[in-house]
């Protein structure tokens, strides 16, 4: 079941272009960010800024959860999965993230016990098949993902599992997107509100975005259908005159979002005083860590972490890419010394990075001396 | 099936797969075949997948859920 022929429509899309294009006013841009890694992998993959008329422009925004993780905290993950005894398992995304001596799949090569799942539930199957092994799982994500953190959580404690814990970076949605509308020379003029995280955290969570920073903000799916009725939907609030959270996404996403997977992120998790994320710098209470309940399953409590905070490489704009501040084909390195097979940034790495995103689908449509082109 | 079997299998195919594997940046909609305690048996593009309903608990055969990391997040509403 791939349930997405309908919002695949060619001829609902032209519709939804032409709608688009008479909403727009000749030479006045609406420069829209769509927030969600997701949303510009598909906006990449199925060329939607071509549909679009040059008085929209798409700004990527900082919702990769594997681009945001800083360096240092892979250097953690890395030094976890060099204890002895230790088994670290983690997404697959996350194993080509290059931390200062190099990625996890490279303290594999080194001999690191480390493994890739695709569910935190996976990593506590195997913490269950290999009792004499610790098993440490590497979570990352933003509000989507910390629910299966959670449920696995409560299930490690439900069954007594003595040799797991998770080394928890989850982070919030909302403190970046703070960060964002408080940076000085903002020229975001509305939002791309993600799906998933709204699955779980509900539209009303993004209510500040209107109510405190006069933009409008449209919860959105994620296929070309709905991204250019959730664009369309934007430019019909301006057209109007209103600034207000509208859900595109209505068949999955509820105002309230899910209060069970809210529950759950609760119970296991509490708030950090502030984390430090790619591009971003340290936010205050922008991440999620293990509450004194679940200590025995808490990683930071488990291993001595060197916890270093570590400056990326001074050629990679990830950071700037992260806030919009440029694109992906603006960095020195993007396709050349920064590549999907040797990424230099997280923005490179994740499929749904900005960087590999573009490299994938979008570069080839640019003129090649704005686009360095290798491999 | 789970954990190391489904890792290896997953490991030769992560190269294919079009959308991230930690944030399901597709609708990752799976059809519930059956359910058991805690979990539904889903059909993942033909893969039979067993997926955690805790914060589902109410999914029935013949649900669509909005499957991520292994759990169910959400039944979704059919038709456009």
């Amino acid at each position: 079941v791939r349930y997405v022929d309908e919002y695949r429509d060619p001829a609902l899309a032209r519709s939804l272009a032409a709608e688009i294009r008479s909403l727009v006013t000749a030479g006045e841009v609406v420069r829209v960010m769509e927030v969600c890694g997701g949303h510009t992998h598909a906006i990449y993959r199925h060329g939607l800024e071509e549909l679009l008329p040059p008085e929209v422009e798409l700004v990527h925004g900082p919702g990769c959860p594997v681009c945001v993780i800083p360096t240092g905290r892979v250097d953690d993950a890395i030094a976890i999965a060099e204890t002895d005894g230790v088994t670290l398992a983690t997404f697959g995304d996350m194993l080509r993230v290059p931390g200062s001596r190099g990625s996890l799949l490279d303290a594999k090569a080194r001999g690191a016990d480390v493994r890739m799942v695709y569910s935190p539930l996976d990593a506590l199957a195997l913490a269950a098949q290999e009792p004499d092994r610790h098993l440490c799982f590497f979570a990352i994500g933003f509000e989507t993902t910390a629910p299966a953190t959670a449920v696995t959580l409560l299930r490690a404690r439900a069954d007594g599992t003595p040799n797991f814990s998770v080394f928890c970076n989850h982070v919030l949605i909302e403190p970046p997107l703070r960060a964002i509308l408080d940076s000085p020379g903002l020229t975001v003029d509305a939002f791309i509100g993600p799906g998933h995280v709204s699955t779980v955290i509900g539209t009303d969570a993004y209510r500040f975005i209107p109510e405190e920073y006069g933009r409008a903000v449209v919860v959105s799916a994620f296929e070309p259908v709905d991204l250019l009725q959730s664009i369309a939907m934007l430019l019909r609030q301006r057209a109007e005159g209103r600034c207000e959270v509208e859900n595109q996404y209505t068949r999955v996403v509820r105002r309230e979002g899910n209060e069970r997977a809210v529950a759950a992120i609760a119970e296991t998790m509490e708030v950090r005083e502030d984390f430090e994320w790619r591009g971003l710098g340290v936010l205050p209470a922008s991440a999620l860590r293990v509450r004194d309940a679940f200590a025995a399953f808490d990683a930071e409590r488990q291993f001595a972490l060197p916890g270093a905070r570590i400056e990326d490489p001074k050629a990679c704009r990830c950071g700037d890419v992260l806030t919009g501040r440029i694109k992906p084909w603006e960095c020195g390195v993007f396709g050349t010394a920064c590549t999907p097979e040797r990424p230099l940034g997280t923005c490179m790495v994740s499929s749904e990075g900005a960087c590999a995103a573009f490299f994938s689908y979008g570069r080839l449509r640019r003129p090649r001396e704005q686009v360095p082109v290798v491999g | 099936v789970t954990g190391a079997e489904r890792h290896d299998e997953r490991v030769s195919s992560v190269h294919e797969r079009l959308h991230c594997v930690t944030c399901a940046d597709e609708a990752v909609a799976a059809r519930v075949r059956t359910v058991e305690a805690l979990a539904a048996v889903v059909d993942l593009d033909g893969r039979l997948e067993r997926v955690a309903i805790d914060l589902v608990p109410e999914a029935r055969p013949g649900d669509l859920l909005l499957c991520h990391a292994g759990i169910a997040l959400e039944r979704l509403v059919e038709g456009p």
